[in-house]
């Protein structure tokens, strides 16, 4: 790495840090939640021929998952932004203990989600017929 | 006629200008940012800059200036050739543009750009690490080839890439007139945009007359906010997977492959492209979307929704 390169870069990676902390300060994180109104508001945009027939809402407002038929859809929130995932029920893993429901998809950016629910034990069979991860 | 490194001095351009978006979109309450979302793309746009230094960039040039010793005609370094030379460059980048939506293999590394749900002008920064190793220099030699000098070729290359900043903001509406000939905000919002009738539009760079010219062309409907991102929008801001998630999916695509048409599917297929027709591509997902909303959408031969006229 050259003289020149090496201040460049330090020169840049600084400016990167002042525009991040402006961002930070101008624009705080709001910690919003996803709720199914806005699950089945984004679903009727990102995935507009799923018919959701029963809902699970993850009780910290993280992610809502919906069944229909034999696929499923999630709503997981990424920052202010929703994140949409539709699946069978065999192409994830899944599992329910301590009262949250832990989905492992093949995913890179979004290889596990979490959904705290009481009923999460009985949403984790739905999965296990179709070849997931029976619950244990 | 030298050709400076304009890039280098737009830099701290780019700095002032993101701030000084940032105060007007608190003031005018138009426009989104989130600092994680900043983040990711800033550091995407730094390490646009320092991976042609592990050699992509040398090898690029090391090919154009072999192509220039096979040039058709030398065309002098004046005023009027860089002009010309940039409207061939813009024609050439609406090509190469609109390639790199329509082929896995260059969407890979495009996509980077678009996997933010903000439009804000540190989007404009998001940039891919792995442009220079997927085929560039099939798209720009051609121009070389015909006599123009490289080090002229990569100065227009950058004016349009400079040029580009600045309408990835939500803060500038309509423009008139100006519309017509250039790409504007508008334009490139709904470019950026997932909703079924923008997708697959406006993939110009300075000139939307090449979009007009080649039917791709979509205007900003003010009855229809964009939503920017990808289909499947990520789920992380770590850079190294918003890098590199496209090449991992094809990696594990093609190791899937039953077959080398299936391979060839998977590498050069539309993006969302499977043998089984079990994902979506973005002419399935306008055909969806035409389906579901039989009376109030069209789908054209290219599978564009067509706009609704005006009551």
């Amino acid at each position: 790495m050259t003289g020149d390169l090496l201040i460049d870069s330090l020169i840049s990676i600084g400016a990167i840090a002042l525009m991040v902390l402006a961002a930070r300060f101008a624009f705080p994180a709001s910690g919003a939640r996803v709720t199914r109104e806005m699950a089945e508001a984004r679903l009727s945009l990102d995935e507009p021929d799923f018919k959701p027939q029963d809902w699970l809402e993850d009780d910290d407002g993280r992610v809502v998952l919906a069944a229909g038929g034999d696929e499923f859809v999630l709503v997981a929130r990424l920052g202010l932004d929703p994140v949409v995932r539709r699946f069978h029920g065999d192409a994830v893993k899944a599992d329910a203990t301590d009262g949250a429901l832990t989905l492992r998809l093949a995913d890179p950016t979004l290889p596990k989600v979490v959904i705290a629910n009481a009923d999460a034990a009985s949403w984790a069979r739905k999965f296990a017929p179709s070849g997931g991860i029976p619950t244990p | 006629m030298n050709f400076p490194d304009i890039i280098a001095f737009a830099v701290p351009a780019f700095a002032i200008l993101v701030l000084a978006e940032m105060i007007a979109v608190r003031i005018m309450k138009r426009g989104r940012y989130e600092a994680r979302d900043s983040a990711a793309s800033l550091i995407m746009g730094f390490g646009s800059e320092l991976a042609p230094l592990l050699g992509g960039g040398a090898l690029v040039f090391g090919v154009f200036m072999a192509a220039y010793e096979f040039r058709l005609m030398t065309i002098p370094n004046a005023w009027w050739a860089v002009v010309l030379c940039f409207v061939l460059d813009d024609f050439r980048y609406y090509w190469w543009h609109r390639i790199s939506h329509e082929r896995r293999w260059f969407w890979a590394s495009h996509v980077i750009h678009h996997s933010s749900q903000h439009y804000n002008l540190t989007t404009a920064l998001r940039q891919t690490w792995t442009g220079q190793i997927i085929g560039q220099l099939l798209f720009k030699t051609p121009l070389i080839l015909i006599g123009f000098h490289p080090a002229m070729v990569l100065f227009v290359g950058a004016v349009n890439l400079i040029y580009q900043f600045w309408i990835h903001t939500e803060l500038i509406n309509r423009m008139g007139p100006f519309e017509w000939v250039f790409n504007t905000p508008s334009h490139h919002r709904v470019h950026h945009a997932t909703n079924p009738r923008y997708l697959d539009a406006n993939y110009a760079g300075t000139l939307i007359i090449w979009d007009r010219m080649f039917g791709t062309f979509v205007a900003e409907e003010e009855s229809e906010q964009p939503r920017y991102g990808i289909i499947k929008n990520l789920g992380t801001f770590n850079p190294l997977l918003i890098a590199f998630h496209e090449w991992i999916g094809i990696a594990k695509d093609v190791w899937g492959a039953r077959s080398i048409k299936e391979a060839s599917g998977y590498l050069f297929g539309p993006p969302g492209w499977s043998p089984d027709g079990s994902r979506m591509t973005s002419a399935m997902i306008k055909e969806r979307w035409a389906r579901v909303h039989g009376d109030q959408a069209d789908v054209d031969e290219a599978g564009r929704v067509a706009a609704q006229p005006a009551e």
